[in-house]
């Protein structure tokens, strides 16, 4: 994952949102997030969730990048899964 | 009155009405739903003669759920919670409470308004605790699999199937798909686009 940098490299994405804060007096952190959000592709945002299934990142980091409510969805999809899978499924099955 | 451990929604039914499993589905899956998702299925079936080719073909779908309902044959039901509620998924939530000891799956297809988290299955997620009261809301694709399970479905067709639910729901469902795939297992050859 790379940092952006200015032609000179002497500027990373860290300093200048830290310059922003500075300036603004308050956090940033959410718009920066919402945009990367706002840019994430379905395929992006699926792989963010397999990184969470296989443990590779936090579930706070997960629900930042691609939004709660689609977080929990995914999750209780997931869980569906193996609830309707595992054991005797035939109990859903009509005699 | 029996309530099926399955309950789905308008959406869902629409859903499933427009695969090719539709007759497999209506065979052999004990699905209820409710007397105001049956309403509203009257509804989408009242634009069966528009000129708008999407609303046509969500009218015809909904006529297919419409005849099984009415169908004493088919293994789907419709059940009345007491009140006429004004939109579908109110009366989900009320039948899922009134009967939790039976139903164990909710089938929504809408996952609502992310935003205000209203409407569909963001809407369910809010009113109930689903894994407190030991009630899950899977992908609509899940109970394809559980006829590919049980040999209702050929490993072709279930594939087949599943991965046009798939292209509907959208990447939200990919770990559920990924986990039919390993616990049938079905071994698909396409795969939805936001797979690759």
């Amino acid at each position: 994952m790379s940092k952006s940098t200015d032609p000179s490299g002497s500027t990373t994405l860290g300093e200048a949102v830290r310059t922003a804060e500075e300036v603004t007096e308050g956090s940033i952190e959410d718009s920066i997030i919402s945009t990367v959000e706002y840019n994430l592709e379905d395929a992006d945002k699926a792989r963010i969730l397999e990184l969470y299934d296989e443990g590779d990142i936090a579930e706070k980091v997960a629900r930042q990048l691609i939004g709660n409510e689609d977080f929990e969805d995914a999750t209780e999809k997931a869980r569906g899964a193996d609830m309707m899978l595992s054991g005797d499924s035939s109990r859903f099955i009509s005699e | 009155m029996t309530i099926h451990s399955i309950v789905a929604d308008t959406d869902a039914l629409i859903a499933y009405a427009r695969l090719d499993c539709w007759q497999d589905i209506i065979d052999n899956l004990n699905i209820s739903t409710t007397l105001t998702c049956y309403r509203e299925l009257k509804v989408h079936h009242s634009d069966i003669d528009s000129y708008d080719q999407r609303k046509q073909s969500r009218a015809e779908a909904a006529g297919k759920v419409i005849s099984a309902l009415d169908d004493d044959e088919s293994t789907i039901d419709k059940e009345f919670v007491g009140s006429i509620q004004d939109e579908g998924e109110r009366s989900i939530v009320e039948l899922v409470r009134q009967n939790k000891n039976d139903i164990e799956v909710i089938l929504m297809m809408d996952s609502g308004d992310s935003e205000m988290a209203e409407g569909g299955r963001s809407f369910v997620r809010n009113r109930l605790n689903l894994k407190q009261i030991g009630v899950t809301m899977p992908s609509l694709g899940v109970p394809i699999g559980v006829l590919a399970q049980n040999d209702i479905l050929s490993e072709e067709d279930a594939c087949a199937n599943i991965n046009e639910i798939g292209k509907k729901e959208g990447w939200t469902s990919k770990s559920a798909l990924e986990r039919i795939w390993e616990g049938v297992p079905l071994d698909c050859d396409e795969e939805p686009d936001f797979f690759g």
